[in-house]
């Protein structure tokens, strides 16, 4: 009984953290309708930030997460208006490319500036910290982030749902000539998409970097499962990217704990062709 | 119109990082490939001899790429080969060919290593053998740290006839498979990971003698060719030692998640844990026994547990790791040449020896007692020297009984050494009687250490 509890427990925890991280993609995806390749590129920036603020300032990760949320917003918002705003007057495989390049470039400035080193975040404070009830143990570092994940995630929804610049983000998203004729920027909501989606990676990475080293290739495997989330959840649904996080982290963790633990990334991406092949629009994406 | 087209853009995004993760993305650094295209190639410098011959021998290692730092410590061994082959060393005398200059049975003749750089990509590695063998007219070859560019370039040399003496690639299939086994060419002077984990079971029948508990062991290990083939051999061997495999788990590679991997060990609750990972793998289980506050004690296949990043990162928490190995200084502090020649290397390259560098150095000086006892530089004629060669365990700097090749080319006398991580270093602690380190056991839990 008690693993299956934990096991349920782990699978809430990292569930949380993937919202987070999946929350930021489908933000950009929804608005500005623009794949952003180098998503898990931002995941291993706002990491390094965190890095270099515990490393270099001597900061703890948890106090360096708006360091890391600035960082990764503006590369966001530079990123938007340097390279991916020229390219949305072109191609659709242009679209495609930029955001690519922008992944290459990112890895290539990682690797310059920091190497191929696997750095590891020391003496953080989460990292001594566990809880523990009864069987079951929450780790200090893994809980905060599924907290912090969930309270993060939870302020963009009510930011874009309940505020009026959320509104006219979601204007935006509809329609960007009939917003415009509202008298909103379309090119400001972007830039505030790109904003929004960066700074909450940011979070979500300075929460990760304190159990998980960062290296330069570190983003490939957040930046594949979050776009698997955010296609399962509905393109560019918020909710559906919280409830399809949910049910990937689940799912790797039931079938890691009960079955054969080499076969986890055919459980998640069985759901998702399943999901693709009778509910194309994703879990609550709109037909 | 425009969802429907978000949609097949969306998918079409999601299959092309599928993609892109399988092909690529094994560990972190592979950029760093391209940055010296100039450098692969480096000819050492050779002073020749009375009769002017000179004797070319091709190293391929992975210079640039993930195992750069490990790749230049394989090739160092063999350049210090080559030092010591060619000039007049009498207190190495033990050695074969150090106290005279050059090969005195190839008319003094001097040797010339030609290093190439393969990346760590079996293609390059094929590639640049059959370069090195028709362009640079190489008698012979050594290298190439990763099994599987060994593997691809050993068959190249194979097909031109030219042989291939292998010291620091341990994957067993490279003489174990059908195949493989009835190539002519192919010589490994070094242990194949099924020798290590045999000395891992010797070792635990013996701390079983002392009274403790190792009949329950765990596999967790990557799944790839190299965790899959050291699992593959363990469990072999399990079966043949009769232990009980508790759990068997394996886990990806540049994973974000391994904590119901985790889980699954600490619920199985093993006496041991036989564990092959790479670095980054590797830290995070240790991050997760610390947070478990578990204390099964590993036994570590090298990969990430050799790496120096993995130790910067857990610090004390690795400790008393047990690891297989092939050479430390400690278990060698016997035998004088070895000992010489650990200190000359230090003094050239200005850090320790390690067991890279000792593995590929014994791989060069082999081949050139080959060479020399062939009183030739034919490719045939060295072969067939290889295959009757004969070096007793004074003539190498190994912890092994000699060098003598079976007919699948694997080197029978070569054997492991167990070590533990203690007080920041590996130090030789089996076996018990030999030994220059106690054992620490039981091992205490991570979040103590």
């Amino acid at each position: 009984m008690s693993d299956l509890i934990q096991t349920f427990v782990n699978g809430l925890m990292l569930g949380s953290v993937l919202a987070l991280v999946a929350v930021g993609l489908t933000v950009i995806y929804g608005v500005v309708d623009i794949v952003n390749f180098a998503h898990g590129e931002f995941v291993m920036a706002g990491m390094y930030a965190t890095f270099v603020a515990s490393s270099q300032f001597g900061f703890d990760p948890l106090l360096a997460m708006p360091v890391s949320a600035a960082v990764v917003g503006l590369i966001g918002v530079l990123s938007f208006f340097t390279f991916v705003r020229p390219a949305m007057r072109g191609t659709l495989l242009s679209q495609i490319f930029v955001t690519f390049g922008l992944m290459i470039f990112m890895r290539g400035v990682a690797q310059t500036l920091f190497g191929s080193n696997f750095e590891t975040i020391q003496g953080a404070w989460l990292s001594s910290q566990r809880i523990t009830i009864g069987d079951i143990v929450m780790p200090g570092p893994q809980l905060a982030a599924a907290v912090g994940s969930l309270v993060c995630t939870g302020a963009i929804g009510w930011f874009i749902y309940r505020t009026t610049t959320g509104k006219a983000l979601q204007a935006t998203s509809q329609d960007p000539d009939a917003a415009l004729m509202m008298g909103i920027n379309p090119n400001k909501m972007f830039g505030l998409a790109w904003l929004i989606g960066g700074a909450s990676t940011g979070v979500a990475a300075a929460l990760v970097a304190n159990y998980q080293p960062v290296h330069p290739n570190v983003g490939l495997a957040f930046g594949l499962t979050a776009f698997v989330i955010v296609a399962l959840g509905g393109f560019g649904s918020i909710g559906g990217a919280f409830l399809a996080a949910f049910a990937v982290g689940m799912l790797e963790n039931f079938s890691a704990f009960y079955g054969d633990s080499a076969y986890k990334q055919v459980w998640i991406f069985g759901l998702f062709i399943l999901v693709m092949l009778f509910r194309p629009q994703g879990l609550l994406g709109r037909a | 119109m425009r969802l429907r087209k978000k949609k097949q853009l969306f998918l079409s995004v999601v299959a092309f990082m599928l993609f892109a993760s399988a092909c690529g993305g094994t560990t972190a650094g592979e950029g760093t490939s391209d940055t010296n295209e100039d450098g692969t190639e480096n000819s050492s410098e050779s002073s020749g001899n009375a009769s002017g011959e000179v004797v070319k021998v091709g190293a391929l290692f992975p210079l640039t790429g993930s195992v750069a730092s490990a790749g230049q410590q394989t090739l160092n061994g063999v350049m210090l080969a080559e030092e010591i082959v060619n000039g007049e060393f009498p207190e190495l005398a033990d050695l074969p060919l150090a106290e005279t200059a050059g090969l005195p049975n190839v008319g003094n003749a001097q040797v010339e290593v030609i290093s190439t750089d393969h990346k760590g990509e079996a293609d390059v590695g094929q590639a640049e053998a059959e370069r090195l063998i028709e362009s640079e007219e190489v008698v012979a070859l050594t290298g190439a740290f990763n099994s599987s560019v060994t593997k691809t370039a050993s068959e190249k040399a194979e097909r031109l006839g030219i042989p291939f003496v292998n010291g620091s690639s341990s994957s067993t299939a490279l003489t174990e498979d059908p195949e493989r086994a009835e190539l002519e060419y192919f010589f490994r002077t070094g242990p194949s990971d099924k020798t290590f984990a045999e000395s891992f079971f010797k070792f635990l029948e013996d701390l079983e003698e002392e009274g403790e508990d190792v009949r329950d062991v765990a596999l967790l290990y990557e799944n790839t060719e190299f965790g899959n083939e050291a699992a593959r051999v363990t469990k072999e061997l399990a079966e043949e030692f009769d232990f009980n495999i508790v759990a068997d788990v394996p886990h990806g590679n540049d994973v974000s998640d391994i904590t119901p991997e985790a889980q699954k060990i600490i619920t199985a609750d093993p006496d041991i844990i036989f564990q092959a990972s790479q670095t980054s793998e590797a830290i995070l289980f240790m991050n997760a026994w610390e947070n478990n506050e578990y204390a099964a004690p590993i036994l570590a296949y090298g990969a990430g547990f050799s790496d120096p990043q993995f130790f910067e990162s857990v610090g004390t928490k690795a400790d008393f790791v047990v690891a297989r190995a092939a050479w430390s200084l400690d278990a060698v502090s016997a035998k004088p040449a070895a000992v010489n020649v650990a200190e000359m290397y230090e003094e050239r390259f200005d850090q320790p020896m390690d067991e890279n560098s000792a593995r590929t150095f014994t791989a060069a000086m082999t081949l050139f007692a080959a060479i020399d006892a062939a009183g030739s530089s034919e490719p045939d004629a060295i072969r067939d020297a290889l295959t009757t060669l004969n070096l007793s365990d004074n003539e190498i700097i190994m912890p092994w009984e000699g060098i003598l090749f079976a007919e699948n080319g694997q080197n029978e006398l070569a054997q492991g050494i167990v070590t533990q991580r203690l007080e920041e270093q590996y130090a030789v602690v089996w076996p018990f009687e030999t030994a220059p380190t106690e054992l620490t056991w039981p091992v205490p839990p991570v979040s103590q250490r």
